[in-house]
């Protein structure tokens, strides 16, 4: 687990010498690209797992890190998503949102999205309250 | 302390939080009931997302350890690919390539659910249809067709060729790439094999040979009286113009059939619900001779009719192999000790290894519909001949009462005798829960098809009872007939063919470049005395036993007929001149008699023409049964003075022209009309007992109004024609409105195209089409013409035709779904036949090179 290197020796999860996540921009790049790389080989809850370890990795308040890791696989799979929609075709979108009984094509990739971001936000705060700083 | 506790309640909280997140994780990653694994489906790296694809078929190449030569597809605009190889190994193994690109979901789901395995799917919601699909023996009749298909190398060689394809593009498939109904059902596809391909044969043959009417049959003789029974039920329906031209002579000695105890009745069949068949499943097929055509040449229509669903039935392929390397091929697979042929149960164990039947290094080119799962083509033409195929209406299972020595029904009376009763084990896993095991017990007859006390499918086969069915018959290789018609230059290579088409009778029509037509009524065919197999059959009595055939010469057949046409349309293959007994249970002579009607009176005819006749809508049957119904009505309705539904409605059945088309605004009505009028006809009478009894033919109860012989329907029939019409015109109002200019049959009738496995938005729910059962374009609500083909043979072949449906089965592409609406308006495709692989190149659309890799 990553932890500050400067915070609390009674933490048990201390791995010495990895520098604090303080930027919320620099957070947001790093949950970005690893989601990006680990979801290639991992399945989709790697994304969950990566929003559990930035709430441990960074020292920023607990509902800032929920809201960067919502906005960052939010985000991702979203783009994701559009890419496919506007290189191939679409046609598969009405089918599936008849399958989810959603009143809309476009409401698949709101639930897309919340797929995605809700556990792995929930899973970042969660992560956050653990760490005692 | 205050420390502490503030930090207890936050790791409570935290515990308590990333234990909702881990539920909510785990939920998203559990398909729940019929909820799919949202976090699977939905993410855009492995979910549905990857199935999205562009329009057009991807050029490809891929390399294989299995090819000999190198092969060359090319896929022409449609998406249909083309094969080009230089043996048959090769050529059988791109096509179960490139159909498992286009159809793996598809082969994996049908596979299965012929199989009875469905539980693995679904869950314990199946295994009730997995349990009546074992018991019908859909698992034991693939092994003994697996096993017949193993006895020649030509057969063997080509199941096995086309699953190793299915199985190498399985291989290389990423499974994100998986087709999005394994996403939805979270499930894996698994490799296919050659049972696969006889499971599908048995798909097919359950949906063409299963039915019977023999309990219901049975039934009705023991309530009604003789007199009535005829009546109602007569041996040949009304009208029937029959396949054979009823000027044809038999001269032949036929074989005699046993002679039964006269002494049998049956016992009564209760609890069943009346269901009876579609009768939109069937088929239409005729062929003219150059005496008639506008080419001098033969002429071929040929169109199935049955359950259209997505993705399509069909599979447009074409297979040219120059056969220069079949040696090679055939060699390397005999020499193989992994292709002995499969062992199946009651199967005369030939020599799979013989190498008499190794074909030349000929080549072949054909075209036309394949079956996802089964290596050929199956109803198409080459360059010198062209076929198509109708189902029969033959009987093809029957049901026998069994009489068990005791409660043990270890043994079973037959011939005088206890003889021992087999068991077969069979085991269904179920998803999310235990193994469960049914064991099913067989007599030498078949399979006890429902079980003792348990109703598991009780709108099929009574409690208790053994099933003798063609399908499950030891020793035939249908395949082996496919594998000859693709190769067939003239009708002696045909007639060969036709030796082998035995376990799935068909009428099969039949036209060649040589100016030949002909039609046959093809299968194995008990020798049965008169009504064998209509109704229940004596399981003690060996009489009953399907001991003797048909013999292949005295099969009803008509060659190059004077009237210079063949057709068919499932009624009756010949009058009741034909020695042989085969069944009562034939169609209505509507479509048959119209398609007769047209050739008979039609000169110069175009391939064009016979793609008009296609999509006819018109109704022999209403022109025959709706002048007598307004007749009857005339009293009520011609003299009312004011404008009403009821007479506006009369005057525009008066104007119909009896079509079927889409934009009719009646056409409806009396297709609603006329149901309603026949179950108010029969419907006390049926629901009088609680004895199983499929109500009198439509044709049969019209013949019996037209002939004044109303006293055999216990309703008063005036009273019963003005009844149902005034609640016909009721029911029409309300649901399409008071103005009849706003009715449209085509709309109004909502026909649909589902999903294989019924997936909301994965069918079509809004496709408008002209056509009911009993017209040429025999277009219902679920049954439909699947496959139109028409096929002008000459010096240069011309094929058209089209399906309802797509090649690819992705619904994400598309191609899914593209041909429904051409389908519907009758608009027909050319069908490229190339001549080679460098023929009309500025028509390939896309290729697929598949080469060999050394090993």
């Amino acid at each position: 687990m990553i932890k500050p290197a400067g915070a609390s020796s009674g933490a048990k999860n201390n791995i010495n010498h990895m520098p604090p996540i303080r930027s919320s921009s620099m957070l947001f790049v790093l949950v970005l690209l690893s989601v990006l790389l680990l979801q290639l080989l991992f399945p989709w809850w790697i994304v969950v797992v990566i929003g559990f370890a930035a709430g441990l990795a960074s020292p920023l308040p607990a509902w800032k890190k929920g809201l960067i890791v919502f906005s960052a696989i939010g985000l991702l799979w979203l783009g994701a998503a559009l890419f496919i929609t506007f290189t191939e075709s679409a046609v598969l979108l009405p089918r599936i949102a008849a399958l989810l009984q959603l009143p809309s094509p476009w409401m698949v990739f709101a639930v897309t999205v919340l797929i995605g971001a809700v556990p792995s936000s929930l899973a970042a705060v969660g992560g956050s309250w653990l760490v005692i700083r | 302390m205050a420390i502490r506790i503030s930090r207890g309640i936050r790791l409570l909280k935290a515990a308590a939080l990333l234990v909702l997140t881990v539920l909510l994780t785990w939920a998203l990653s559990t398909r729940i009931g019929i909820i799919p694994s949202l976090g699977h489906l939905v993410n855009p790296w492995q979910g549905f997302w990857q199935n999205m694809e562009r329009d057009g078929v991807q050029d490809l190449v891929l390399d294989s350890e299995q090819l000999l030569s190198t092969v060359t597809v090319r896929y022409d605009e449609r998406g249909v690919p083309h094969i080009f190889a230089d043996n048959d190994y090769d050529l059988y193994f791109a096509q179960g390539l490139v159909t498992a690109r286009d159809r793996l979901w598809q082969i994996d789901f049908q596979t299965r659910a012929a199989a009875g395995r469905m539980a693995e799917f679904i869950g314990p919601r199946a295994v009730n249809y997995d349990r009546a699909q074992r018991r019908l023996g859909m698992m034991y009749g693939a092994e003994i067709n697996a096993a017949a298909l193993g006895t020649d190398p030509r057969t063997a060689l080509k199941v096995q060729a086309y699953a190793d394809g299915f199985n190498a593009w399985l291989d290389q498939l990423k499974p994100r790439h998986y087709p999005v109904e394994f996403k939805i059902f979270d499930a894996e596809p698994e490799p296919f094999s050659p049972l696969g391909t006889a499971l599908l044969l048995m798909n097919m043959s359950q949906t063409l040979s299963s039915g019977t009417r023999a309990h219901a049959q049975s039934n009705a003789r023991a309530l009604l009286s003789e007199e009535v029974y005829r009546l109602l039920y007569p041996d040949e329906l009304p009208w029937t113009d029959p396949i054979i031209p009823p000027d044809q002579r038999w001269n032949f000695d036929p074989v005699a059939p046993a002679t039964p105890d006269p002494g049998f009745v049956p016992a009564i069949v209760r609890d069943l619900p009346v269901s009876d068949r579609d009768p939109a499943i069937g088929s239409n097929s005729w062929a003219v001779d150059g005496s008639k055509s506008a080419t001098g040449y033969p002429i071929l229509a040929s169109d199935p009719h049955l359950s259209v669903d997505l993705p399509s039935l069909w599979y447009e392929t074409q297979l040219h192999s120059t056969g220069a390397n079949n040696h090679l091929a055939y060699n390397r697979f005999l020499e193989d000790g992994s292709n002995t042929p499969a062992d199946g149960a009651g199967t005369q164990s030939n020599d799979g290894k013989s190498r008499a039947n190794i074909p030349g290094n000929t080549g072949f080119s054909t075209y036309g519909a394949s079956l996802p799962g089964a290596p050929g083509v199956i109803i198409g033409f080459n360059e010198h001949v062209a076929w198509g195929v109708t189902n029969t209406g033959s009987n093809t299972l029957d049901v026998f009462e069994i009489e068990f020595r005791d409660e043990q029904r270890a043994e079973y009376l037959h011939d005088g005798e206890w003889k021992p009763v087999r068991q077969r084990i069979e085991k269904i896993s179920v998803r999310g829960g235990k193994t469960v095991i049914d064991t099913v017990l067989y007599t030498h007859h078949g399979p006890i098809t429902q079980p003792f006390g348990e109703n598991i499918a009780p709108d099929r086969f009574p409690e208790g009872h053994a099933l003798k069915w063609i399908a499950h018959q030891p020793g035939n290789n249908i395949f082996l007939a496919v594998y000859k018609f693709n190769r067939a230059r003239n009708q002696d290579d045909f007639e060969k063919a036709l030796h082998h088409f035995t376990n799935l009778p068909q009428n099969i029509t039949y036209a060649d470049r040589h100016g030949n037509i002909s039609i046959g009524h093809f299968g194995l065919f008990p020798v049965r005395f008169f009504g064998q197999g209509s109704y229940i059959s004596n399981g003690r009595d060996p009489a009953y036993d399907w001991t003797r055939f048909v013999p292949f010469e005295h099969l009803p057949r008509s060659f190059n007929p004077q009237r210079g046409f063949v057709s068919s349309a499932n009624q009756a293959p010949a009058t009741r001149e034909y020695p042989y007994y085969l069944g009562s249970s034939y169609y209505g002579f509507s479509r048959g008699a119209r398609i007769n009607r047209i050739l008979a009176n039609s000169e110069n005819i175009s391939g064009n023409f016979f793609e008009k006749m296609l999509m006819d809508s018109y109704s022999l049957y209403a022109e025959k049964t709706l002048p007598f119904l307004l007749a009857e009505l005339d009293d009520n309705i011609r003299n009312r003075k004011n404008p009403d539904p009821a007479s506006a409605i009369y005057k525009m059945l008066k104007e119909w022209d009896y079509k079927f088309t889409a934009d009719s605004p009646i056409a409806l009505f009396y297709a609603n009309w006329e149901q309603r009028l026949l179950q108010a006809l029969w419907n006390p009478l049926m629901n009088s007992s609680d004895r199983y009894m499929v109500r009198p033919a439509a044709t049969t109860t019209f013949r019996l109004l037209l002939d004044g012989e109303h006293d055999v329907i216990p309703e008063d029939v005036s009273e019963t024609i003005v009844r149902t019409f005034r609640e016909t015109v009721e029911e029409h109002v309300r649901r399409h409105g008071s103005d009849p200019a706003a009715w449209n049959y085509g709309r109004d009738r909502t026909a649909h195209i589902s999903h294989l496995a019924m997936l909301p938005g994965f069918g079509r729910d809004d496709f408008i089409a002209s056509g009911r059962s009993e017209t040429i374009n025999a277009t219902g609500y679920s049954h439909a013409p699947s496959w139109r083909m028409v096929v002008e043979l000459g010096p240069d072949v011309h094929a058209r035709g089209h399906f309802p449906g797509g090649q690819t089965g992705n619904p994400g592409h598309p191609g899914y779904d593209r041909f429904v609406d051409d389908w519907a308006a009758g608009t027909f495709y050319d069908l490229h036949f190339w001549r080679g692989p460098a023929d009309e190149p500025d028509q390939t659309a896309s290729t697929l090179i598949l080469k060999p890799k050394n090993r």
